[in-house]
């Protein structure tokens, strides 16, 4: 009888094994590899007929609706790039008083959230998800029945948008084009010319013949 | 007079044992093993390899050794039928380059993270093509249950996708060996068709549909 309890304790702790070791499919993703660029544009733009951009030296921050600048001595190397892929499709950089047909904005955007979340689920299907998530949880004894544990998500990320100037007012601007960089080591300057060199390779549209 | 009694009832009891001994060994070895009288019960455990099939291989390409399967079952004295259940988890997964993603209105550019993973109960039936204490029996099975499957596509790190409660059918054959004549463990292999209603049209699969072998031990008791 023993034996046959004995049996049976390894089977199910062979089952909750294979039921809780869902593998996290994205853990030995590279820095470079986790990142992600997404480009939006308004169609039917005629990219030609725009000549000139107005770019700031410096890069906006938004932090959970709260704004700000970066001054960070990385901050230039962001601008600089964007400025040279601009420049390699045509357009010319001018400054704010010079009326520029085109405005461009590099901002951070940073939100950080905390949730109290019950887990319904002690068999720790589902996991994956996003980042930080999960920590805790599991407290005393094997954790059958609801948990709660604490959940930080924080999203970084960069956003890159061209507005058009020419036609639009500052009233109503026109979103012509905007991109986001989303993913791990975005903030590594090393990184900054492959970003926004990838943005740009991704909307071949974007260029003054 | 008393001691007499004694010797005569000692005399007797060791007759009666001998006695039961000369008669009752040969049937002994004639009666049929619990195996071929009772319902008795096998459990099982087998991992191997699975790949995937129709569209869910276009769409996951790399086959898999994350598929494991526990099975319980009783199994029947003279009819070689048994029926029983089987918990079984796959796990697949395929990562693609990057690649620029068009759409209507832009582009996304990743490396794509195909991951799928179900969690299957399904209620097997058999048969078996040699009796029950045959050191070596090869069988047929179906199966029917459900199943918790999960299709997770990971753009970087952001993830997509649909999970539910599906319906699993299976269908297979292999063959059971004994380790020995008389024991209670022994070795399997078994390969399956299995195939879960899962469509996901923004990925383009219409199911879950994979081929599965696997390799194992079982052991049996009553």
């Amino acid at each position: 009888m023993i034996r046959k309890l004995l049996f049976f304790a390894l089977i199910a702790i062979g089952l909750f094994n294979m039921c809780s070791c869902s593998p996290n499919a994205i853990k030995d993703l590279t820095p470079e590899d986790s990142q992600v660029f997404i480009t939006d544009v308004k169609s039917g733009v005629n990219w030609n007929a725009y000549a000139t951009f107005v770019l700031p030296d410096s890069v906006f921050l938004l932090n959970n609706q709260r704004a700000g600048i970066w001054n960070d001595l990385r901050a230039p190397r962001m601008t600089s790039s964007v400025a040279t892929n601009l420049a390699s499709r045509g357009y010319r950089r001018v400054d704010r008083s010079a009326k520029p047909d085109l405005g461009v904005n590099i901002i951070g955007i940073t939100n950080v959230q905390n949730d109290l979340v019950a887990n319904p689920n002690p068999w720790g299907w589902g996991g994956g998800g996003w980042g930080a998530g999960w920590g805790g949880g599991w407290g005393p004894g094997w954790g059958w029945g609801q948990s709660f544990s604490v959940v930080q998500s924080s999203e970084v990320y960069w956003y890159v948008e061209i507005i058009d100037l020419k036609n639009g007012t500052s009233q109503q601007p026109i979103a012509l084009w905007n991109a986001q960089i989303r993913g791990n080591g975005i903030l590594d300057e090393t990184l900054f010319n492959n970003m926004i060199g990838a943005i740009f390779a991704q909307s071949p549209y974007l260029k003054r013949n | 007079m008393k001691k007499y009694l004694i010797l005569i009832f000692w005399l007797g009891y060791i007759g009666s044992t001998l006695a039961q001994q000369v008669i009752d060994r040969p049937q002994l070895f004639k009666r049929p093993s619990p195996y071929e009288r009772y319902t008795t019960y096998r459990a099982s455990l087998t991992a191997g390899l699975g790949a995937p099939t129709g569209t869910f291989q276009n769409y996951m390409k790399k086959n898999t050794f994350r598929n494991y399967a526990a099975s319980l079952d009783f199994v029947f004295p003279n009819n070689n039928f048994s029926v029983g259940a089987t918990f079984g988890s796959q796990y697949f997964q395929n990562r693609l380059p990057r690649q620029v993603y068009q759409f209507s209105d832009g582009a996304v550019s990743a490396v794509q993270t195909r991951a799928f993973s179900a969690y299957s109960l399904v209620a097997t039936g058999s048969y078996h093509f040699a009796k029950v204490n045959a050191p070596v029996r090869p069988y047929v099975q179906v199966g029917l249950g459900g199943a918790f499957a999960e299709l997770t596509n990971y753009y970087g790190t952001i993830p997509t996708g649909e999970n539910g409660f599906k319906l699993v059918a299976q269908a297979g054959a292999g063959v059971r060996a004994l380790l020995s004549k008389k024991g209670n463990f022994g070795v399997e292999l078994g390969a399956n068709y299995q195939h879960i209603p899962f469509k996901v049209e923004s990925e383009g699969i219409t199911d879950a549909a994979s081929l599965n072998l696997r390799f194992g031990i079982f052991y049996r008791w009553w």
